[in-house]
């Protein structure tokens, strides 16, 4: 169950290089045991919550549990509050979680709130099945000290999450060691 | 059991071939772009990584294919002491996610409720992938098949064919 492919590009290809900007990162420790929870808790979150998700993702963290990461559009904070009373109205679950940091953190050991951040992606040709794309974007970004909150790669796309300000820097490192539709345009025009 | 009224429709859901979870040990004295060169200088590619800097560094996982284990362990000798690998792994692909909380938050419970371990999670803005032990699948199949709707139509959950680069 394989096919075997040649591909090499003197630059890696990417489709365009995007950024978005006013992002919100909340950061929760979550234990094993307790994923249902953070799941139930979710749940809740969604019905209250306003703004969008944007990503989602995790890892393993010592001892036992996961650094937990909601990438979100908007901070939580700033949900109006007759949009958290009339949800709650309506609410059939408990009131144990609410939706503010303080809430939270009731929930859950430890909460981190970065916002803004900011956000660059990229995808670009059978990225899934390709070995070095993910390291070739982090090394760019290095090379030209760009900080890293993040990163992301999944299936064709590769995320980067940086601290306020620095996603157009981020966006121009990318845009140096990888090629773009701009930059192909650019160099069959010269 | 949820009525197929009250489940969630999806696009589809993938399954992954087995792979192995590499996790970079927070303050291991090695960095990221250690690891990932290392990898990529024997061709080793990495289907999925979650990184972030909350320990102050960047650290995190990537899976690779189990087939590149021994591979990767060769490669990865100069880290022996800043790395973790969890084995067998499988990915779980739901899409397309359409930011739906509400979605995300029923999958965790219901793997959560069946016990069934969640060791790493990676959204794009279409697809949302899951890693969990790759000898629970049918479980966890059966967990995220109980909330939500698959097409009809739905194309086979592993894939048929794989692409590697040389």
């Amino acid at each position: 169950m394989e096919t075997f492919a040649v591909y090499w590009e003197p630059i890696i290809k990417t489709y365009g290089i995007a950024e978005r900007t006013g992002l919100c990162l909340v950061t929760l420790d979550l234990p094993f045991h307790r994923i249902s929870d953070a799941g139930d808790w979710l749940i809740r979150f969604a019905s209250r919550f306003d703004g969008s998700l944007v990503m989602i993702f995790s890892r393993p963290a010592t001892p036992a549990g996961l650094k937990f990461h909601l990438l979100l559009d908007k901070s939580p904070e700033k949900i109006e509050p007759d949009k958290i009373a009339a949800a709650e109205k309506n609410s059939q679950s408990d009131q144990s979680m609410e939706m503010n940091p303080a809430a939270f953190e009731r929930a859950f050991p430890v909460l981190q709130i970065d916002n803004p951040v900011e956000l660059v992606y990229f995808q670009g040709p059978h990225y899934g099945d390709r070995y070095g794309i993910a390291g070739a974007a982090m090394r760019a970004l290095a090379e030209k000290k760009v900080p890293l909150l993040a990163v992301v790669c999944t299936g064709a796309s590769v995320y980067l999450i940086t601290p306020t300000g620095k996603a157009r820097e981020a966006r121009k490192a990318l845009g140096q060691a990888f090629s773009t539709p701009e930059t192909c345009k650019s160099e069959s025009e010269t | 059991m949820q009525s197929t009224l009250h489940k969630l429709p999806i696009g589809g859901l993938k399954l992954s071939s087995e792979l192995v979870q590499i996790r970079l040990l927070p303050n291991s004295g090695f960095s990221v772009n250690e690891m990932f060169r290392c990898l990529a200088d024997h061709k080793i590619n990495v289907t999925m990584v979650s990184l972030d800097a909350t320990d102050g560094e960047l650290t995190g996982i990537g899976c690779i294919f189990a087939e590149d284990r021994k591979l990767a362990e060769d490669a990865l000798k100069p880290l022996a002491t800043a790395i973790d690998m969890i084995s067998p792994v499988c990915a779980m692909t739901i899409f397309p996610h359409q930011a739906r909380l509400l979605l995300i938050g029923k999958i965790l419970s219901a793997l959560g409720k069946d016990e069934l371990p969640v060791y790493g999670m990676a959204s794009s803005h279409s697809a949302l992938t899951i890693t969990t032990d790759y000898r629970r699948l049918d479980d966890a199949v059966s967990a995220v098949c109980r909330i939500v709707s698959l097409p009809e139509n739905h194309a086979p959950f592993r894939p048929e064919f794989r692409i590697r680069q040389f």
